[in-house]
């Protein structure tokens, strides 16, 4: 009887260490399990940062990412953006309200729902060196330069050379190549 | 005090809970994505779900979308089980092959207010106007969307848009592209499937081939026999999708399809002596061909023509039936100033049928042809730029056999911010008198009196008009973060010439032989009434893995029948007062994805059936590349009945388990 309650607990205690360890062996699921569309979408214009070339700007003034009009992002964003530099410069995401502020953005979001922000901006960043990203095929044929679409369930790039270049804003051949075909 | 024993269990237990809670929190923290690729990137799936409901934010409408996602995840095999996730909508399984569907009252086995279209294409029978739901036979893997509009339909659609819409959409065919094989066998069917074949030619033009076989097993008789209600059908079609250029896109689908149906039903052979003979099989045929072509000029207007042709053929010992639709229709879409958003549109459909003349059932004239011209036109006018939007228009329709009505609707749409919307709308809708209530004789049953012979007859008459309605609706929406949404709708519904068959004065006949006593029940429009109530909404990401969706739906209704026709009680007690629906999806690591669907519906005290609580469950296992394994069970928690014996028996829905292999290749 002593022996056999003694393999219980030892039982027990196996369960113990197994669960443990299989809790720890589990990884964070990318591939197979839907990710969140804005952490897709914020991930991309985190990654423009890095394949699209700006004319020398101030190097200890921040690298700036504006949204402007209503912020889908929160946290994420934030939280995505953190510690993280671009061109050496630290890397910050300002929640702009006037669309002149975005003059001193590097990139500027504007969310899909937001078309009469959308035309402000537009407006107001003509001739300035700045990113503009949004979430139509409206937002390109207005003069912005980069159209995060839905394809399905993926998001896809639709970039304006031409928009980029009137600006002389360099997107590298990497970023291009990966953009769905887009003429003015 | 506690003993060792006690104190390791207690341990064990709360390793457990902690390893379960670091299984979920190891799953929680988001995956960094500044680490992956541009190429990636592209490639990673995203959850369709706040898209859903942020594409219908500012829709002014009580309208719900199941994506392929939820038809994906849940464990039903057929449209009409697929429907019972719709908030509102109220779904009663009859028999094996039947569904009774409508939302917000009137639920019948031919529900004749809700419209039904695949691709734009009418599925709903006008002689009936109502669904043949197991003829659906849709590849459900190949279906993208279904919308359900609850509410008269937005003006541009078609006839018999009263209480509801509902529109399936299926994928391009570039979208379904290469082989896939679906094969599932349990307790509901010895074994069925679907092999469908994409691919293209050239760059333009992508088509799909596909085949479905379904075979069911009968459900269980009241008394606990055979039901009498195994089916199968068959159904082969095609769909192409051909884009010749940038601005025109054609798409061209067709499908035939055979099978045969059981039924308990019994019917009148003979009155002298009363006999009846059973229906036993009934055999379903058709098919139909569809066009449609879109272009879309240099101003971004378009416009649409479609045309396409239906056949039905339905053929039982009472009798065959046949239907043949020729169906015409154009629409345009342009865009006046920067405020105005219009679209009008013209329709024409012909309509031939033919029915049986037996004992039991005739229809006067047997055979007809019926020509239904409809237009319509709708202005969306931006008020206050994305905020504020009005929509206006209305719908005509002139049937050579019901006559002329108008439809109008207005809808306003509120955004006061980027969390919430508020809708309202008044509109109009029209069930056109179909063939049945003007035409139809059904000598259901009849009995020996002292004196002879009497039949209970159910008679169409001739100047039976179209029943009326008008819809007060109101919707609010509510994005609280990222992970909840909230929708609340509530209607008010005002009818107005509605059809009910109250006893009349019973005459004697002669025809047929021999001279009996006729007990009629005339159709007239002599009734009216409201049903109010309305349905709400919680969708909640609760983690990455765990999403829970919840619904509660409720109807009243007030009749006003007058006296001498007991139709009001029969009426409101025909539909489920209130429905609650707990929905929930989880996935486990990256190869087991679980759902679950709790539903409960409360009784019909018109057929005594009391309320029921469904369970479905479903698991599915991804572990292989290309393939999915599931097992799901639907209705687990115990048979039960879901509707009535009007017109036909209705039998006991029971618990049914499946596997089924999916194999894409």
């Amino acid at each position: 009887m002593k022996n056999i309650k003694r393999q219980g607990t030892l039982w027990k205690s196996v369960l113990y260490v197994l669960a443990f360890s299989l809790s720890i062996s589990i990884p964070a699921p990318i591939n197979g399990q839907a990710v969140d569309e804005l952490e897709v979408k914020a991930a991309y214009i985190f990654n423009f940062s890095k394949f699209v070339e700006w004319p020398t700007g101030n190097p200890s003034l921040p690298f700036v990412i504006g949204i402007y009009g209503d912020d889908p992002f929160g946290s994420i964003i934030d939280d995505l953006t953190k510690d993280k530099t671009a061109f050496g410069r630290v890397l910050q995401v300002r929640r702009i309200k006037d669309p002149a502020d975005a003059k001193q953005c590097q990139i500027v979001f504007v969310r899909a729902a937001e078309k009469a922000k959308a035309v402000q901006l537009l407006a107001a960043v003509k001739g300035y060196p700045v990113l503009t990203v949004g979430e139509t095929k409206e937002f390109l044929q207005m003069g912005g330069m980069i159209y995060l679409a839905m394809d399905e369930d993926r998001v896809n790039l639709m970039i304006s050379g031409s928009a980029a270049e009137q600006v002389k804003l360099k997107i590298s051949a990497k970023l291009m190549s990966l953009s769905k075909p887009y003429k003015n | 005090m506690f003993g060792s024993g006690q104190v390791l269990k207690t341990m064990s237990a709360l390793a457990m809970l902690a390893a379960f809670a670091s299984i979920l929190q190891g799953q929680e923290s988001a995956p960094d994505l500044t680490t992956v690729s541009l190429e990636s990137l592209m490639n990673m799936k995203v959850s369709s779900v706040s898209r859903r409901d942020e594409e219908l934010r500012s829709s002014a409408a009580a309208i719900h979308v199941i994506t392929q996602e939820d038809i994906r995840r849940s464990g039903a095999t057929d449209i009409a089980d697929l429907l019972r996730m719709v908030p509102g909508m109220d779904v009663a399984r009859k028999d094996s092959s039947t569904w009774a569907i409508s939302t917000r009252g009137f639920t019948a086995e031919y529900a004749t207010k809700l419209l039904v279209m695949v691709d734009g294409r009418t599925v709903y029978d006008p002689t009936f106007s109502g669904v043949s739901w197991h003829l659906q036979n849709l590849v459900l893997e190949d279906i993208d969307r279904i919308e359900v509009i609850r509410g008269p339909g937005a003006t541009m659609w078609g006839a018999n848009a009263v209480n509801g819409v509902i529109s399936i959409k299926t994928k391009r065919a570039a979208d379904t592209q290469g082989g896939l094989l679906v094969a599932d066998a349990g307790t509901n069917s010895p074994g069925e499937g679907t092999i469908r074949f994409g691919s293209s030619i050239g760059s333009h033009l992508f088509y799909r081939l596909y085949s479905r076989q379904t075979t069911r097993l009968a459900f269980d008789s009241p008394t606990g026999g055979p039901g009498g209600d195994a089916w199968n059908l068959t159904t082969v079609g095609t769909r192409l999708d051909w884009d010749p250029s940038k601005s025109n896109s054609v798409v061209f689908e067709s499908e035939a399809r055979r099978g045969v149906r059981g039924a308990r039903q019994n019917f009148l052979t003979s009155i002298s002596p009363i006999t009846f003979g059973t229906v036993g099989l009934r055999s379903d045929e058709g098919g139909f061909a569809m066009a449609r072509w879109s272009h879309i000029f240099k101003d971004k207007s378009s416009l649409t023509v479609q045309v396409y042709h239906d056949i039905l053929h339905l053929k039982g010992n009472n009798g065959a039936k046949d239907l043949k639709i020729n169906d015409f229709d154009f629409q345009h879409n342009f865009k006046i100033g920067g405020r105005n958003n219009v679209m009008w549109g013209v329709g024409k459909r012909d309509i031939n049928d033919s029915f049986p003349t037996t004992l039991a059932f005739g229809m006067t004239p047997a055979q007809s042809h019926t020509d239904l011209n409809s237009a319509f036109v709708q202005d969306e006018i931006s008020i206050v730029q994305d905020k504020v939007s009005l929509s206006i228009g209305s719908k005509f329709e002139d049937s050579s056999l019901a006559g002329g009505n108008f439809q109008p609707s207005i809808r306003i749409s509120w955004l006061p911010n980027a969390r919430q919307a508020i809708w309202v709308a008044v509109s109009r809708g029209v069930h056109s008198a179909s063939r049945v209530e003007r035409g139809m004789r059904v000598n259901f049953t009849a009995f020996e009196t002292g004196s002879g012979p009497a039949a209970v007859d159910l008679l169409g008459q001739p100047g039976t008009r179209s029943e009326g309605l008008v819809a007060y609706e109101m919707g609010y929406r509510y994005q609280a973060n990222r992970k909840l949404w909230l929708d609340a709708t509530t209607f008010y519904n005002v009818y107005d010439h509605l059809s009910t068959d109250p006893p009349g004065a019973p005459y004697f006949a002669t025809d047929p032989a021999p001279p009996h006593l006729v007990l009629p029940l005339f159709f007239q429009n002599n009734s009216k009434g409201e049903a109010y109530g309305g349905e709400t909404s919680i969708n909640y990401q609760l983690l990455r893995s765990l999403r829970v969706e919840s619904s509660y739906s409720l109807l009243l209704m007030q009749l006003h029948s007058p006296t001498g026709d007991t139709s009001d009680s029969n009426i409101e007690g025909q539909t489920s007062r209130h429905q609650v629906r707990f929905e929930s999806t989880y996935n486990v690591g990256k190869s087991l994805e679980l759902s679950g669907q709790v539903h409960f519906a409360s009784s019909l005290p018109y057929f005594a059936v009391p309320s029921y609580t469904r369970v479905d469950l479903k698991a599915t296992w991804k572990g292989f590349e290309n393939v999915e394994l599931s097992v799901a069970g639907q209705n687990l928690l115990s048979p039960h009945f879901e509707f009535g014996d009007i017109p036909a028996p209705s039998n006991v829905t029971s618990r049914q388990i499946y596997a089924k292999v999916a194999w894409k290749f």
